[in-house]
């Protein structure tokens, strides 16, 4: 009797008992977990889904393709962005192998500085230097690159220093035509790089492509730095004087390292240029 | 008209249907689902044929559907042996408990009852599965849940889908005996 109602009660849960057995024995094959006896099942079946998604290999799975599109745009602004900074390093490389070039052939000391800002297209346009009082800065200096003569020390802090490059409505420097040596005086008239140079006689031949360099009249800047090249010659009407067209060697807009000369311009000269000699006089 | 089969060969025609359909499905999984699969969780229609069997032959049978075709994905799959015949015999073992006696095709269920045997049986088995295969160092509770959330709700479209394309067929075998 016992017995029946044993077996009543395991056929009413009859479906309960094979569920649990069969949850047993996947956990129970879950603990053995004997990989060495599927690993040829495995391989088998590895090799033949390769074979089938080899030969389904061109149905596209728009998922998988965006993905791999956002993937590769990530990966494009990426090395767009190496690309750029390795090109920065370069260009900085260049600055500085110039710069140190300019040790090898320069008179002067010269302290190196990087510009940490600078305004351009400005009526009167500067740059800040990482250099100051600290490191040797006056106010006066020369400013130059391995190109040439970029500007003077304005102002100088104890750490800082503010550049006022020769794109400055208010900087005039006395310059010479190197090979017929004529002497002018260099204006920026506001074009960002173009600079006119004035006072030429027109019976004194001037070519483009001549280069133009700071001229010993002036203690301002020493004199045989390279301010810029001429780019146009024209005779002005009636004058008796070129209208000139000089582009600096370089673009003030790249400018990153840079050289300041120790050279101070002695007070008492400067006071006797400024008071005899200073254009417009 | 010939004569009808006998009832031990009728079930073996019918087993061999079924492993037939097992392995077809075991194949489709492995290498269709893969490429329809969104951030990397792919449709389960082998749910969709353990299932069928559920519903047909009840519980039982159904937990036995699961296990063997769990198994088989478990033999051919890299990884712990048990953990997708585990879930996959709860999927079918709640599915057989919605079994009706004498229901010969579960397509002739009414649309709303078939698609929440599948969601349930579906979030069994993707809560199981994913339970046994995270672990749960490895991911959030959050993350979990939207897993098992995201996979439920695909397999539960993807088989919709082919209840849908097997009742039209079937559809189409009636009216033209018709």
């Amino acid at each position: 009797m016992r017995l029946q109602r044993v077996v009543v009660l395991v056929l009413r849960i009859r479906s309960y008992i094979v569920l649990t057995a069969l949850l047993l024995a996947s956990l129970a094959l879950m603990q053995v977990d004997d990989a060495a006896s599927l690993r040829g099942l495995r391989a088998l079946a590895v090799v033949g889904i390769g074979v089938v998604q080899k030969l389904l290999g061109g149905i596209p799975n728009p998922w998988l393709l965006h993905r791999e599109n956002e993937l590769l745009h990530r990966l494009n602004v990426e090395l767009l962005l190496e690309v750029s900074r390795l090109r920065r390093m370069q260009a900085e490389n260049e600055q500085l192998r110039q710069l140190l070039g300019i040790r090898a052939e320069s008179p002067y000391e010269f302290i190196a500085a990087e510009v940490l800002g600078l305004t351009v297209g400005q009526l009167r346009n500067y740059a800040i230097l990482n250099r100051g009082a600290a490191d040797g800065l006056q106010i006066g200096m020369p400013v130059v690159t391995a190109a040439g003569l970029v500007g003077r020390i304005r102002e100088v802090s104890a750490h800082y220093a503010v550049v006022e490059l020769l794109e400055n409505r208010d900087v005039r420097v006395a310059v010479r035509l190197e090979g017929s040596g004529a002497e002018g005086i260099l204006v920026w008239e506001g074009s960002v790089g173009q600079f006119a140079l004035h006072y030429i006689p027109s019976s004194i031949p001037v070519q483009a492509g001549q280069l133009v360099v700071t001229s010993a009249s002036s203690d301002r800047f020493p004199p045989g730095i390279p301010v810029g090249v001429v780019q146009r010659v024209d005779r002005e009407a009636g004058s008796g004087f070129y209208r000139i067209l000089v582009t600096p060697r370089e673009p003030y807009q790249t400018l990153r390292y840079v050289a300041v000369l120790r050279h101070v311009p002695h007070p008492e000269r400067r006071l006797l240029e400024q008071r005899y000699l200073s254009p417009g006089r | 008209m010939g004569p009808s089969p006998l009832p031990g060969v009728h079930i073996w025609l019918r087993l061999i249907g079924y492993g037939i359909a097992a392995l077809c499905g075991v194949v489709i999984q492995l290498v269709l689902m893969p490429s329809v699969a969104i951030g990397g969780i792919a449709p389960d229609v082998l749910l969709v044929i353990i299932l069928w069997i559920a519903l047909r032959h009840g519980p039982v049978a159904g937990a036995l559907a699961g296990f063997i075709i769990g198994l088989l994905v478990d033999a051919v799959l890299p990884g712990a042996l048990g953990i997708n015949s585990f879930a996959k015999t709860v999927a079918g073992f709640v599915g057989g408990l919605f079994a009706e006696p004498g229901l010969d095709n579960p397509l002739t269920l009414p649309w709303l009852r078939l698609s929440a045997i599948l969601a349930l049986s579906s979030a069994v088995q993707h809560l199981l599965y994913y339970a046994l295969l995270l672990h749960p160092l490895d991911v959030s509770l959050g993350s979990f849940l939207l897993t098992v959330a995201g996979a439920t709700g695909y397999s539960l479209v993807v088989g919709a889908l082919i209840a849908m394309v097997a009742k039209l067929w079937r559809g189409r075998d009636t009216i033209s005996e018709q």
